[in-house]
């Protein structure tokens, strides 16, 4: 399989994240959204969930592919 | 920044989402592709944006995850006509301001000129203003054909002409005849008797006559008005006397060493404007003769330089309107006397001389030797010299044909 050389989040299907600082957190490939409260967010990916907790936490626009949130950015972890 | 252009004419709403379970709902709503931005969570609900679009779909997603939302705020052109919709001479203005600048745009308010060296713009335009087809005129009322023609016919120099109307601009390309036209060229075109005469004094270096008699050799010296081919042939006969004569048009390549005074003089000491302050800024609109200035009131100081970019104002690419913005900064400035030494006075000297020679190459004449004397008299750099070239010389002139009964002779010996 590793030999293919292909994108791993299109063979696993996996979330791609990507963080700006501590304020900008960019998601693709997620499900759906399960929580948001202005603390916490927790996302439903493929495998597994991703909680994200922080402060003040916005969604900036969310489609069917990303979800961009802003906000101070505490800690990112998976369930 | 263009995303948001397009969202505030759409049209959007500001709303509250409360209910037994939002987050059901804002799946829903990224399932069935109705975008969201700017979602915050506040206590017991949720504020975000959606389109007027997304909004008319939300129905029966409502009803499915038994929420509510409540209507906060509305955003966008839609709104903003409905909120003004009693304000009719508002719209009105928006209207007729749109008619005027579109009615402006049938006219003409820009021209420009390419490729004219030898005919200054001011010339064109004031030809063009002639054929009453200058600034101001309608669009309609240009006929680019004909204009081509007109500026073909006037000017004997343009050899090229193209007219063309784009936007309220009109862009006049003209082709210049930058080399003489050829001595040969012109000869042909003349018709009947033309003597070729000295246009100024020079001494001949070399003539090459096609056609006509010559009069002069190559180290003869001419004064102008002499004349140097005739246009008069004479008709031997075997005898070796004149029979006849008759007339042609002279055609010939004569080249003369000609000599070009030169006298050029500036002073040595003078005063010169030099700024001191900072500039100051003076905007201003004008439209016709009407001027508008900001800041109002505006004296300036003297001595001062002034600098002024001018820009005329487009609706769009080449749809200019009679708007002309302007630019104007004021330097405040004192004198400052400025005394050139002997070396400085030279290089400024030699610097107007090939200025001067370069002039003369550009008209095709051969530069052969140059004599330049620099004096310095009080308070001024005086140059005398004189310029000795090679050029081409001669003009055409209409020569006086004399009827002579020689001239049936002429035609008797033909006949035999």
């Amino acid at each position: 399989m590793e030999s293919l050389e292909l994108p791993k989040d299109l063979m696993y299907g996996a979330v791609l994240v990507s963080i700006t600082g501590r304020q900008e957190i960019l998601i693709e490939n997620y499900r759906g959204i399960l929580e948001y409260t202005q603390n916490h967010i927790s996302l439903q990916t493929k495998t597994c969930r991703l909680v994200i907790h922080g402060q003040n936490l916005h969604i900036s626009y969310y489609t069917n592919e990303e979800m961009k949130i802003t906000g101070l950015i505490d800690s990112l972890s998976y369930e | 920044m263009f995303l948001s252009l397009i969202k505030y004419f759409r049209g959007f709403l500001l709303v509250r989402l409360s209910g037994y379970s939002p987050e059901r709902f804002l799946n829903l709503c990224s399932n069935h592709n109705i975008l969201i931005w700017n979602l915050t969570n506040r206590e017991g609900f949720y504020e975000f944006n959606i389109s007027l679009a997304g909004y008319r779909k939300l129905k029966p997603l409502l009803r499915k995850t038994k929420t509510r939302v409540t209507i906060r705020k509305r955003i966008g052109f839609p709104f903003f006509l409905y909120r003004y919709r009693k304000r009719k001479l508002f719209f009105a203005g928006i209207l007729l301001g749109t008619g005027f600048l579109l009615y402006l745009t049938t006219f003409v308010w820009l021209i420009d000129f390419n490729g004219n060296s030898l005919i200054t713009d001011e010339a064109l335009l004031a030809f063009l203003e002639e054929k009453g087809s200058s600034f101001g005129t309608r669009k309609s009322d240009i006929d680019c054909n004909a204009l081509e023609e007109a500026i073909r016919t006037n000017y004997s120099d343009v050899i090229w002409a193209s007219v063309r109307l784009s936007g309220t601009k009109m862009t006049i390309d003209i082709q210049e005849n930058l080399i003489k036209k050829a001595a040969q060229e012109e000869a042909l075109e003349l018709d009947g008797a033309y003597h070729i005469v000295a246009d100024k004094a020079a001494v001949i270096q070399s003539i090459m006559t096609r056609k006509g008699t010559p009069l002069v050799k190559a180290g003869s010296t001419v004064e102008a008005g002499d004349i140097l081919v005739s246009s008069q042939l004479d008709i031997y006969n075997d005898s070796n006397e004149i029979v006849s004569q008759i007339y042609v048009a002279a055609d010939a390549d004569i080249y003369g060493q000609t000599i070009y005074p030169y006298e050029d003089s500036f002073p040595l000491q003078f005063n010169r404007k030099v700024r001191t302050g900072e500039g100051k800024n003076v905007y201003g609109l004008s439209f016709f003769s009407y001027q508008l200035q900001l800041p109002a009131g505006f004296q300036k100081k003297e001595p001062s330089i002034s600098y002024t970019e001018s820009r005329q104002l487009a609706l769009a690419k080449d749809y200019y309107i009679p708007v002309i913005f302007e630019k104007t900064t004021y330097y405040d400035c004192d004198y400052e006397q400025v005394s050139l030494t002997k070396k400085q006075a030279k290089e400024q000297a030699s610097e107007n001389i090939l200025l001067f020679l370069k002039k003369l190459e550009e008209k095709g004449i051969e530069i052969v030797d140059k004599n330049v004397i620099i004096e310095f008299a009080e308070n001024e750099c005086r140059v005398t010299g004189e310029i000795t070239a090679i050029e081409r010389i001669g003009k055409y002139e209409p020569a006086k044909v004399q009827e002579q009964p020689a001239g049936e002779g002429l035609m008797e010996n033909e006949s035999d």
